[in-house]
């Protein structure tokens, strides 16, 4: 399985499902906090990933908890420094740059919007919920990467296509998700 | 609803690989220490 992918083609580092490839094209996609670990953990494999983001059209942008909960979980300043130019490198933005994260406003979310995610996860996340309030708030552009099945599951969204990176050693599949 | 101001603009900052692929070798390392040493091994 190799060669350079197009559209869902298959590639030796990645695979990206064939039948709803084209549904990422000119998307943004919210990479959650396991796509950035693999960044440095299966870097290859996610280097060639970005490239085929780019061919696609996609944006990459994430939700604010996320970048601090994957900087915050060190106790060395060179990880941290280090973790902060991979992630301006991925997103192609500074970190301190207007436009790196959506906007998301800060009103209480409704009682409804709290039942329907905290009925389907196992624990609840405040940065799983950031998460969900973002793919509903912009809906009909944003796609969730994500490995994390359980807490974004079928009942709360729409997965509508799947990401394998092929390591070494490892082989890691990710969901695509839209908010229903 | 999704406009054009909120939407991320396109890269800024371009995708150096070899600078990339450097880092994350970088930091998976100093991960793994910083791992070993909590974990006493």
């Amino acid at each position: 399985m190799t060669g350079k992918s197009k559209h869902g083609a298959v590639h030796n580092k990645f695979i990206i499902d064939q039948g709803s490839a084209h549904l990422l094209k000119n998307k943004t996609l919210l990479l959650d906090t396991n796509a950035l670990i693999d960044a440095y953990r299966l870097s290859t494999e996610f280097v060639a990933l970005l490239d085929e983001f780019v061919t696609l059209g996609c944006d990459l942008t994430a939700a604010r908890s996320v970048i601090i909960e994957f900087l915050g979980s060190t106790t060395d300043a060179q990880i941290i420094k280090g973790k902060a130019e991979l992630i301006e490198m991925i997103f192609g933005k500074k970190l301190t740059s207007n436009t790196f994260y959506l906007p998301l406003d800060h009103k209480m979310p409704e009682l409804e919007t709290f039942l329907i995610f905290s009925r389907q996860v196992k624990n609840f996340s405040a940065i799983d919920f950031e998460i969900y309030r973002t793919m509903q708030k912009y809906r009909s552009h944003l796609l969730l990467v994500t490995r994390n099945h359980k807490d974004f599951s079928t009942k709360l969204v729409e997965r509508i296509s799947f990401i394998t990176l092929l390591g070494t050693a490892e082989i890691h599949t990710y969901g695509v998700y839209k908010a229903i | 609803m999704y406009t054009n101001s909120m939407k991320p603009k396109k890269r800024e900052i371009p995708l150096n690989k070899k600078r990339f692929l450097e880092l994350a070798e970088k930091i998976r390392k100093a991960v793994d220490r910083e791992e070993q040493a909590r974990s006493g091994a």
